[in-house]
């Protein structure tokens, strides 16, 4: 086990080595003169080390949690994730924070302006050492030379990893407009961000729906607006740029779903509405006036889709495809006018699916939403099929500005629905399960009711989540002036093997038409 | 035989010119730019953070905008404004003539040439001083290396100095480049002169390649032309002479005093030279002035920047002195008007083109949100105001002016949250931070916000029931509030400008309830047409027609039946009396877009 000295012990091992070593060094011509004076070096180290010690051990106890922020206090985090930095949000002169792990010190780092910033080396070790238990953290602050101790916050460390990148989009939460946008990877282990596209290489157009096969960061698509317009697609080292838009189709694919086989991939495809709210808490509508689920073969290039799928009165929209490809999840409502907005409902509709005929089966609904007075938004299937993870709002699909919009999770088995304890009184959107179903990563506008975070919890057993915790960054102040939204959060189990000058080299290309092909 | 100068007089007379130009180049500035140098200021935020810091390495060619801003925050005061432009255009103007007499060129006047050149640059308001500072970036090259004369000296510090400024300047370090060559081919001379003239050429094209393929995430083009401004919405072919100027002037000179067999080239000081140079600088000023000035643009952003500062009656002082219509003059010109209580008394007094100048179109560009926006915000319609801010602000990047009004959006809206998010934005620039802090007392207190009269005034215009907008609103800010003056003016602004007299008349009648004490001159005169048309009294109760108004009226009658028919003579017979009465603007203006 490893164990780290207090910084007092430290010091005076390391003031005492240098003192022997400053009393050895006598046999100079000056001999008298350097001995006294490396007493008198000691003499004042000392004088200066009482006064500054951080001993914290008769700190008084204040009987309060400290706010910190992020909030990382009592919750459940991966085997594999990076330093939580928090800051201590309550003023003090000096503050400290010991990680403990069994009942012993693991380190402590001390702030004089309450950032608490991890080293690396360290909470390694603490992850390595107290995977699969408890951790605990004291905080102490420092007034008028008084110390102080909080509650002791106590962390889980899960033996469940968590993929080990996380791709998203890096975009203004705008209206209509936008800037510099991008897709990132980011290693969750390390604060590591890095591009797989920027705008900035194609003309500053819009790009959108990355989309992965089953957490493999090996098959990707994502789409391109304006001069470059396409679906690039990604997979086992080749991209393939496609134009998905044909004559019998509403418009481009969007909203991707691999199938796991990674031969197919299910869009919607939609007429889209943007209209504007007067009243404070909201502030854009987005909705569908038509919209239809299709299916992309890679293998024939062809497009097809099924009635039941593409009915001229329901709009259907978010496919999602279950863990062992036999079904496709989507959503369906009722078309009214736009008008009627408040009144588009979906539920939750499954299709079965033959994946060795390329054959879609019979319809059944899932859950009734509409009947309830919501609206279902986002199924994404757990990677076990036991579990449906989908957003519930009071109307329409576009939750994402819907601040009453919350996940649930629907048992696919028992039919019960819960809604876990990560919900917040603000946005909760687009969600992503990683690869081994144990971790949800999901959006959230909880920080400030406009910025969109990645959060993220673990699921145990018996599909109960843990308190959520947003992606740790090195400043943990960060939050506070980036006025970007992570949008799209999905979880890959590697990082993606491309880049801007990659993907930039295929812009020019000629896309792929694809072919509609009305049945299977 | 002409006569030459002292060397004493030569000096004094040097002096004396410098101490002409740049005066007269700082009052051009503060005179006729100072709006488009307080627009520059406008759409850029200078911060003092480490992020903002970083993202200008992230290309090569950036951080000549990092300087560039960093002086352009200062040019929110117009005396510093005029300054910096003038400082930077009198370093180039050093650097040319150090560089020019170091290759034994001694003429004053060719020193002066790329000042007049970025005056006319700057007198663009697109134009970027950071452009400027690359420029100087380049030259400063350009001048160390002559100054290395030992061989292995200039190619080391040379070659690690150019590395640095590609980093810095991009496109500029290929400018530098190509001095160098010729540096190397007609000022060094060496026997191995094409040798190392080729090996900086290939390092010029290669290296850029390399960055492309290696070390920048940048596009192909960039990689050797970034940030020279040939391309995009900012085009300056003008900034091509710049660049051609030095190259071009150090070549022939330098091959002329190779011929001539000459150490040093001098434009010998004497009448004839004093009459050519004051000329090509009058000949200079005059084409700044007259080509690459515009004054129409100038007024355009006077304007903007009074209504910045809610300095009404200069907005309408400029917009009297602005040539012709613009529909951003209009428009500005009309919540003018209405801000100083003469809107329903005056509107037809300024030229208007119908609804398009009461408000700007949505059109996704960086313009229109920028100045779109500011209708909303005085209109009390605060969703809109808060999304053309951060259109604005998302499509021009950050900047002041829009993150000013997001702050007070997001108050007015309750949010603090995020007001707080622009506020810790604006907390890292030099002059917006005490604005920051005044307004983060808001967020940690939200009870004082009812003791700030703006921000209270306008939460009273919340909206309570949702509506969807469209186009301003009008209609549905006077359901919401009743009480809502600006937008029942500019509804009936909407109604007479579309010549739709019906909902006009129909909706006189709120008057009353928002206790105008008389019948504005506009309404009057749309009132006795209304009740000419539809045959019956209109005037509200409590209310009557001014004497004056019916006897205009009844001129206006007399003159218009006198031209029979013919309603061509009678719009021009009757403009000078008539041409800023409500009347005249039903009977004959075009009907513009509704």
């Amino acid at each position: 086990m490893l164990y780290f000295k207090s910084h007092k012990t430290l010091r005076t091992q390391c003031l005492s080595q240098s003192a022997a070593k400053l009393s050895r060094f006598n046999f100079t011509v000056n001999n008298l003169v350097f001995q006294g004076s490396a007493y008198f070096i000691i003499l004042i180290f000392s004088v200066f080390f009482v006064s500054c010690s951080d001993d914290i051990s008769k700190s008084k106890r204040i009987g309060q949690n400290a706010v910190i922020y992020p909030d990382y206090a009592g919750i459940t985090i991966p085997c594999n994730i990076a330093q939580l930095n928090f800051v201590v949000k309550e003023p003090a002169d000096k503050y400290i924070a010991v990680y403990k792990s069994n009942g012993h010190e693991m380190f402590r780092v001390s702030s004089g302006d309450g950032i608490i910033s991890v080293p690396s080396g360290k909470w390694d070790d603490l992850l390595k050492e107290a995977k699969g238990q408890d951790f605990t953290i004291d905080i102490c602050i420092n007034k008028a030379g008084s110390w102080f101790k909080y509650n002791t916050i106590t962390n889980e460390i899960s033996t469940d990893s968590i993929d080990n990148y996380l791709v998203y989009r890096l975009i203004a939460p705008g209206f209509e407009t936008w800037n510099k946008m991008g897709i990132y990877q980011r290693n969750l282990g390390t604060f590591d961000e890095t591009p797989i596209m920027e705008n900035t290489m194609s003309g500053g157009n819009c790009m959108n729906c990355h989309s992965f096969c089953m957490n493999n960061s090996n098959t990707m698509l994502f789409h391109m607006r304006a001069e470059n317009a396409g679906t690039y697609i990604y997979k086992d080292g080749v991209i393939e740029k496609l134009d998905t838009k044909t004559d019998s189709t509403l418009g481009p694919g969007v909203y991707p779903s691999w199938h796991p086989g990674g031969k197919f991939v299910a869009f919607s495809t939609n007429r889209i509405v943007q209209t504007f709210h007067a009243i404070p808490d909201k502030k854009i509508e987005v909705l569908d006036t038509l919209s239809d689920v299709i299916v992309y073969n890679l293998q024939t290039h062809g497009i097809s889709t099924v009635p039941a799928i593409a009915s001229k009165n329901r709009l259907e929209t978010f496919p999602s495809w279950s863990p062992d490809g036999k079904s496709l999840y989507f959503c369906s409502a009722k078309a009214v006018s736009p008008k009627e907005y408040k009144n588009i409902r979906y539920d939750l509709l499954r299709i079965s699916f033959d994946p060795e005929k390329n054959s879609f089966g019979s319809v059944d609904t899932v859950y009734k939403a509409a009947e309830l007075g919501k609206s279902i938004s986002f199924p994404r299937i757990s990677p076990d099929g036991k579990y449906a993870m989908f957003c519930l709002s009071d109307y329409g699909n576009f939750s994402i500005w819907h601040p009453e919009s919350d996940l649930y999770l629907f048992n696919l088995g028992t039919k019960e629905i819960s809604k876990p304890e990560i919900n917040s009184e603000r946005t909760e959107s687009y969600h992503t399960w990683s690869s081994n179903g144990r971790w949800l990563v999901f959006s959230s506008r909880r920080l400030d009711g406009l910025y969109t975070r990645p959060y993220f919890s673990h699921m145990d057993n018996n599909g109960i989540f843990s308190k959520p915790f947003i992606l740790p960054q090195k400043d943990p102040l960060f939050y506070d002036r980036f006025l970007k939204s992570y949008n799209i959060p999905e979880l890959v189990k590697s990082k993606v093997n491309l880049d801007p000058r990659i993907i930039s080299r295929e812009l020019d290309k000629k896309p792929i038409k694809v072919k509609f092909i009305s049945k299977f | 035989m002409q006569r030459f100068f002292s060397e004493k007089i030569v000096f004094r007379l040097r002096w004396i010119i410098l101490c002409i130009l740049f005066p007269a180049f700082y009052i051009y500035f503060f005179s006729f730019n100072k709006f488009h140098l307080f627009y520059l200021e406008q759409i850029q935020l200078f911060r003092f953070s480490s992020d903002y810091f970083q993202a200008f390495h992230e290309k090569p060619g950036e951080f000549i905008f990092y300087l560039g801003e960093f002086l352009t925050q200062f040019f929110v005061n117009p005396y510093l404004g005029a300054g910096i432009v003038t400082l930077v255009a009198a370093i180039t103007c050093f650097l040319s003539h150090l560089i020019f007499k170091k290759l034994g060129i001694n003429a004053f006047v060719l020193c002066l040439v790329p000042v007049l050149i970025i005056e006319a640059l700057q007198s663009n308001h697109l134009y970027k001083i950071g452009l400027t500072i690359g420029i100087i970036l380049a030259l400063s090259f350009a001048w160390l290396y002559l100054r290395l004369t030992g061989n292995l000296k200039r190619y080391i510090i040379g070659g690690v100095a150019w590395f640095l400024l590609y980093h810095l300047s991009g496109s500029f370090a290929l400018f530098a480049s190509l001095l160098a060559v010729l540096f190397e081919m007609l000022y060094f001379n060496s026997k191995t002169k094409w040798i190392k003239s080729l090996a900086i050429i290939l390092v010029s094209i290669g290296f850029p390649y390399l960055a492309w393929k290696f070390f920048y995430l940048i596009t192909f083009r960039d990689a050797w032309f970034y940030p020279f401004p040939f391309w995009g919405v900012s085009r300056m072919p003008l900034f091509a002479a710049l660049l051609v100027y030095f190259p071009v002037i150090i070549s022939i000179l330098s091959v002329y005093k190779q011929i001539r067999k000459k150490e040093v080239w001098v434009v010998p000081w004497n009448y004839t030279s004093i009459l050519i140079g004051s000329l090509v600088v009058i000949v200079g000023f005059l084409f700044v002035k007259t080509k690459a000035y515009d004054p129409k643009i100038e007024i355009f952003l006077g304007m903007d920047h009074y209504v910045q500062t809610e300095d009404w009656n200069k907005v309408i002082g400029l917009s009297k002195t602005y040539p012709g219509t613009n529909q951003l003059v209009i428009y500005y010109t009309n919540l003018a008007l209405y801000k100083t209580g003469q809107f329903s008394d005056r509107m037809f007094d300024f030229p208007q083109n119908g609804i398009n100048g009461l408000r700007l179109k949505w059109v996704r560009d960086e313009v229109t949100p920028f100045f779109g926006g500011e209708i909303f915000y005085h209109l009390n319609y605060i969703n809109e105001a808060y999304r053309w801010a951060f259109e604005s602000m998302v499509a021009k990047g950050l900047n002041p002016r829009s993150l000013k009004r997001l702050v007070l959006t997001s108050l007015i809206n309750r949010h603090y949250e995020i007001a707080a998010r622009y506020l810790n934005v604006l907390d890292e620039t030099m002059f917006y931070k005490d604005w920051a802090t005044q307004y983060k007392t808001y967020v940690s207190d939200t009870a004082q916000i009812s003791q700030n009269k703006e921000l209270a005034g306008k939460r009273h215009f919340l909206a309570k029931h949702d509506f969807i907008s469209y186009d301003l609103g009008l209609n549905e800010l006077l359901q919401e509030h009743p009480d809502n003056k600006m937008a029942f003016e500019y509804q009936m602004a909407v109604f007479l400008l579309n010549k739709d007299i019906a909902n006009f008349a129909a909706n006189i009648y709120r008057l009353k309830e928002l206790g105008y004490r008389e019948i504005p001159v506009n309404y009057e005169e749309a009132l006795l047409f209304c009740m000419t048309y539809f045959k019956k009294d209109l005037v509200p109760d409590g209310y009557s027609i001014r004497p004056a108004t019916i006897q205009r009226k009844n001129d206006y009658i007399a003159q218009i039946s006198r031209c029979g028919g013919d309603r061509e003579r009678a719009a021009r017979e009757l403009y000078n009396q008539f041409g800023k009465t409500c009347w005249y603007y039903l009977h004959f203006a075009e009907q513009t877009n509704k």
